[in-house]
């Protein structure tokens, strides 16, 4: 097995002789007799409480409609509303936003499935308490201080050397990645090198390895940033080309869905990409079936959609997971909006979950079934179904290490 | 004594004696061929130059001079006293910018594209050239306390009346008088959407971040009635729509007029306006105000992680003075947990202003330096949550390509609009060789040389390409440093 500082050496020595013709140069980066390894994970995270009322409409329930007279999403039968306003119907009962229907033929082929009323513990309705919580995977703030995804990497031996093992779209690295293992903050694969001409970044890049090699504070992070500076020149990114047919958004996400599928078919070693999405706290003029909580919808509807369709030839060894650190009232607000709640949905995607159905015990929008009386209670916890998408998908039996005193119970949400 | 004389007489004292960190303070003029005379890293003790990196934008020759002149103390109270320091040099650089001045009613009539780089260089700009160091980084601190991101609706054209009134009006003044200033900036409540926090339907976004992030903190015991009421007693704070465009107003319309209780304090009906007042009392007169403002400021300058000990020290001066800010400060710059505080990863702009200090370079502060602090993950006024940007290193130490990518644009004048004056520079470079180079910036930006066995192989694994470029690559090198990352 080539180390760390080898597979460095190795690689700035291809950097000055590169020749590569193009695309996609598959760089091995296991030994041959290795283990397979389990799906790649995509994290998105929906910053800011996404109202998981109306991303997943529960439409059976009348308490529904009289708790949000303005901005609930029409049932799909309902001939009021032009029918692209209405809720997709699901399952007789839920209906998925109309803004999310580039998703509804993954959720026919039975590849996206919903946890719904689905959370964490905390009671505290802050956001930066409950994200710093649920990405740490912890109960209490005196928990362990590092991420859940970053204990996963610590706890699992992929024999995975690639310095993009771990990787973050964006200008910084989410909690739930901190930990052992270094990860790779990205925005853009075309502008992560050095300007320059080639001979002159060579040494410089030679001269930071020496300068970060045993910096006991920054090193790995130096060493993590010299390595994937090394593979990327080895790819010739901005020729990348999704497959026939996909048209990514042109926002944020859909490009950083694009990084993520680019570095995923160049098979540099890739094993979990999280990328964060903004916007979700909708205190005011969130809208239903349009507005402003629509048009984030309709950006993440076809920026995954996009995304999957690229990839989808991988489905099998993909798992997609959309979270966010809680939901929203019931009850809308005076601004057209809805305050901080309780109970979310989390969203999941790939050819491994089982898919076509809303999982969660549902236990209605009676005020006597809610949280505190106001919000959706939480039915399941969260860490039940990362945990078993780690187990099942990710081949990680390890669950005790990235979730310590916390007992997953599997709920059936993976094939 | 004029300072040059003075510099002169000093560094022929200074020049025959061998120099350490902990020695006294030493200056060295050196003579260059043409007879001009530079002031060459001056050196301060090891805790002097602890005290100028944590408490300026890192440490332009001129303050280590200064430090090394008056002594700690005198200089830490000169720089709490920042009326009494000349600082014509940085107003002359920010005098241009009409839309600083604006009123939020012009802001909101004219609506000019000028409106964000201005308000986004003039931080920059007061980073780097003023003399007010300390200052800008206590305004630094409380923008982000008081965070506001310019991108959502009107913020734009409200935040700056809020940064000169609100943040900059009390930055070393009374924490109450910062607090009640906030309470009442446009721009806040319009955030935080307090102008549609109704008596019908209570919209409770400032209500919370009011207790959680300016003033309590999450764990302060307040519950989730407490949020509500404080929602309810705040009602028809909002922003005038009309004639006085922009400005605070209360609107009894918009108001609940019922009974409340806050923090266990009964509000009788019909209190008004004098709700929102009986919600600051509270505030003020809550014990867990102290503690959560100590630790704030003391995780912002001194650790990570403070010290419990301290922030409990730091508190009580804030309880004994009734949150007198200066006062606060002083009592967590004197204690010698901040003597003693481990390095602190700097912050996005700490990096690109500093090295724009320490080098002296000429910078309009434009769209390559903003886009500079974009890409490193601080895209001033534009973080999008209201807590502020982070404070801690590992939100921002996964991201180090950005620097290393400054490092070498600045070091080799790519940046538009941004300047190092190369021949006021190259004496710091000693001999000029790529080793002498390195050392001589090394001295200057970190207050240390490189460790021998390091310059040495460094200089034997380099491959001179380019006689042009050593001198670059030696500057690009100290910045892109894993040691230039903390101060």
């Amino acid at each position: 097995m080539i180390t760390r500082r080898t597979f460095l050496q190795s690689a700035l020595a291809g950097l000055s002789c590169s020749v590569f013709p193009g695309w996609m140069p598959r760089l091995a980066f296991t030994p041959q007799n290795a283990a397979p390894r389990g799906d790649v994970l995509v994290c998105l995270f929906l910053r800011g409480a996404a109202d998981a009322l109306n991303i997943v409409v529960p439409y059976g329930e009348a308490e529904y409609y009289r708790q949000r007279p303005t901005i609930a999403v029409a049932r799909p039968d309902d001939g009021r509303f032009d029918s692209s306003l209405r809720a997709m119907d699901l399952d007789g009962f839920f209906g998925l936003h109309p803004a999310l229907a580039p998703l509804l033929p993954a959720w026919q082929q039975k590849e996206l499935a919903f946890v719904h009323a689905c959370g964490a513990p905390d009671e505290s309705r802050s956001h930066f308490q409950a994200m710093e919580l649920m990405e740490r995977g912890v109960e209490a703030v005196s928990g362990p201080a590092s991420g859940w995804l970053g204990r996963h990497l610590a706890s699992l031996d992929t024999q995975n050397n690639s310095p993009l093992r771990a990787l973050s779209i964006g200008e910084r690295v989410p909690r739930m990645l901190h930990g052992n293992v270094p990860a790779t903050a990205l925005r853009s694969i075309a502008d992560f090198h050095l300007k320059g001409n080639g001979a002159a970044t060579l040494e410089m890049q030679r001269a930071l390895a020496r300068l970060y090699a045993d910096d006991a504070l920054l090193g790995a992070n130096g060493r993590e940033t010299l390595d994937t500076l090394a593979l990327i020149a080895k790819l010739n990114a901005t020729q990348y080309t999704p497959r026939r047919g996909v048209q990514y958004p042109d926002s944020e996400l859909g490009m950083g869905l694009k990084q993520i599928a680019a570095l995923l078919k160049a098979e540099v070693g890739l094993e979990i990409a999280c990328v964060d999405v903004g916007g979700w706290d909708t205190h005011v003029a969130q809208g239903g079936g349009e507005g402003a909580m629509a048009e984030l919808l309709r950006d993440v509807g076809a920026s995954l959609a996009a995304f999957y369709a690229d990839v989808r030839a991988d489905s099998g060894k993909l798992s997609i997971v959309v979270m966010s650190e809680f939901g929203r009232r019931v009850q809308e607000n005076g601004g057209l909006g809805t305050d901080h709640g309780h109970g979310s949905v989390m969203w999941l995607l790939g050819g491994g979950m089982r898919g076509g159905r809303v999982h969660g015990e549902w236990n209605g929008l009676q005020p006597e079934a809610l949280f505190e009386g106001i919000d959706l209670a939480v039915t399941t916890d969260y860490r039940n179904v990362l945990g078993e998408i780690l187990f099942k998908r990710l081949g990680n039996p390890n669950l005790d290490a990235v979730f310590p005193n916390y007992r997953v119970t599997m709920r059936g949400v993976t094939r | 004594m004029k300072r040059r004389q003075f510099l002169t007489l000093s560094g022929i004292a200074a020049a025959s004696l061998a120099l350490s960190a902990c020695a006294p303070a030493r200056e060295i003029v050196k003579r260059t061929r043409g007879g001009n005379e530079f002031v060459v890293t001056p050196r301060a003790s090891a805790e002097n130059w602890r005290v100028l990196e944590r408490l300026t934008f890192a440490p332009r020759a001129q303050e280590v001079l200064r430090v090394n002149e008056i002594g700690r103390d005198a200089w830490l109270e000169e720089q709490l006293a920042p009326e009494t320091l000349d600082d014509w040099e940085c107003d002359s650089r920010t005098r241009g910018m009409d839309t600083l001045w604006m009123d939020a009613d012009l802001a909101l009539n004219v609506r000019t594209e000028g409106i964000k780089p201005e308000l986004q260089g003039a931080r920059v700009l007061r980073a780097v050239y003023s003399k007010r160091q300390l200052y800008e980084n206590v305004v630094e601190f409380w923008s982000d306390h008081f965070s506001i991101s310019i991108d959502k609706f009107d913020c734009l054209w409200l935040k700056g009346v809020d940064d000169r009134e609100v943040i900059r009006k009390h930055a070393f003044g009374n924490f109450a008088d910062l607090l009640w200033a906030s309470m009442h900036s446009p721009a806040m409540l319009h955030y935080l959407d307090n102008q549609d926090n109704f008596a019908h339907a209570p919209n409770e976004n400032y209500a919370r971040e009011l207790l959680e992030l300016h003033s309590l903190g999450v764990d302060a015991g307040y519950t989730q009635r407490d949020v509500r009421e404080t929602a309810r007693a705040l009602t028809g704070w909002t922003v005038n729509q009309g004639w006085r465009r922009g400005r605070f107003e209360f609107n009894a319309a918009q108001h609940d007029a019922g009974a409340k209780t806050i923090l266990g304090a009964a509000l009788a009906a019909g209190g008004g306006e004098r709700d929102g007042e009986q919600v600051f009392h509270a505030i003020l007169a809550h014990p867990a105000l102290p503690r959560f403002i100590a630790r704030k400021l003391t995780r912002r300058f001194v650790a990570d992680a403070p010290p419990p000990a301290l922030v409990e020290r730091v508190a009580q001066t804030f309880t004994q003075t009734r949150g007198d800010i200066k006062a606060v400060l002083r009592a967590m710059f004197d204690a010698d947990e901040f003597r003693n505080a481990p390095p602190k990863y700097k912050r996005p702009l700490d990096f690109v202003a500093g090295a724009l200090r320490q080098l002296d370079a000429e910078t309009n502060a434009g769209a390559p330096i903003q886009d500079a602090l974009t890409r490193m993950g601080q895209p001033l006024f534009q973080w999008t949550t209201p807590d502020g940007f982070p404070d801690t290193t590992n939100a921002w130490k996964n991201n180090l390509l950005p620097r290393w990518q400054f490092a070498l644009a600045l070091a080799t004048n790519e940046l538009q609009g941004t300047r190092v004056a190369w021949e006021n520079l190259a004496h710091v470079a000693n001999d000029a060789s790529f080793v002498g180079a390195l050392q001589g910036f090394s001295t200057r930006l970190l207050g240390f040389e490189l460790p021998k066995d390091v310059a040495d192989e460094l200089q034997a694994q380099w491959r001179n390409l380019d006689t042009d470029l050593i001198l670059p690559s030696a500057l690009a090198l100290v910045l892109a440093s894993p040691q230039y990352q903390w101060k």
